[in-house]
């Protein structure tokens, strides 16, 4: 499984995000494989889930990217919750 | 080390701003002053938010502002401004921020290290409640030097 987490450069947050998601899936026991980029390279990178703010995934939607939404990204228990509903129950 | 980039004379703190282009601006002066940067890497991250959203409040009152290496980094470097009263990113409230950090990284890499340490400062709610409540300089020094090995 692979996991991308994106923002809009693509060196600052999505690299802090990934640290936190990373953390949260060990926790869980989930195997994937986790990087992080910016949008432009996102939108051409395939991944089986986009991690990022609202309004970067708003950007990556097209109908067949799974992509989910965190409204802190420094927030371990809402990162989690993300994680177990969209990820574990697929 | 975050603590040898954010120091006493890197952060600042500050009653309130006009605007959320303020805040980045005057956030971002010690690093001008220090040579970190040059004057266009403040209107490149300006840019970005304009480009690309207010995504740049990372979590609730916090702010990270920055661009591109190349589009003005002269050396790694990083500063925070603290609003008592906060700014608007946005109309929507969840993008006010009272904690605006400004990163200036001069490659992809050799600020990963000081980026997991903010990464942990910012997952934890005491610290940020703590520098946000800060009078002095000096206290938040404290709570960062808390994170910083």
């Amino acid at each position: 499984m692979k996991i991308l987490v994106v923002c809009g450069v693509g060196l600052g947050s999505s690299f802090m995000i990934e640290l936190n998601v990373k953390k949260v899936l060990k926790e869980l026991g989930i195997e994937a494989d986790v990087s992080h980029t910016d949008l432009t390279t996102g939108k051409a990178e395939k991944a089986d889930y986009y991690i990022g703010s609202p309004e970067i995934m708003e950007q990556l939607e097209d109908g067949v990217r799974k992509t989910i939404s965190l409204k802190n990204l420094f927030s371990l228990p809402e990162i989690k919750e993300a994680i177990q509903k969209n990820i574990v129950n697929n | 080390m975050l603590n040898q980039l954010l120091t006493l004379d890197t952060i600042q703190i500050r009653q309130d701003v006009r605007d959320w282009k303020e805040a980045i601006q005057i956030a971002a002066v010690p690093l001008l002053k220090k040579g970190s940067i040059q004057p266009e890497y403040i209107d490149a991250m300006i840019e970005n938010v304009q480009d690309y959203g207010p995504y740049i409040v990372l979590a609730p009152k916090i702010a990270l502002a920055h661009a591109r290496p190349e589009q003005g980094v002269k050396e790694l470097g990083m500063s925070l401004l603290c609003l008592k009263e906060s700014v608007a990113f946005s109309q929507e409230s969840r993008h006010d921020a009272n904690l605006i950090f400004v990163l200036a990284a001069a490659d992809s890499e050799t600020h990963l290290n000081t980026l997991s340490q903010l990464a942990g400062l910012l997952s934890n709610e005491e610290a940020i409640q703590s520098i946000m409540e800060a009078d002095s300089t000096l206290q938040i020094m404290k709570v960062i030097n808390q994170y910083s090995s």
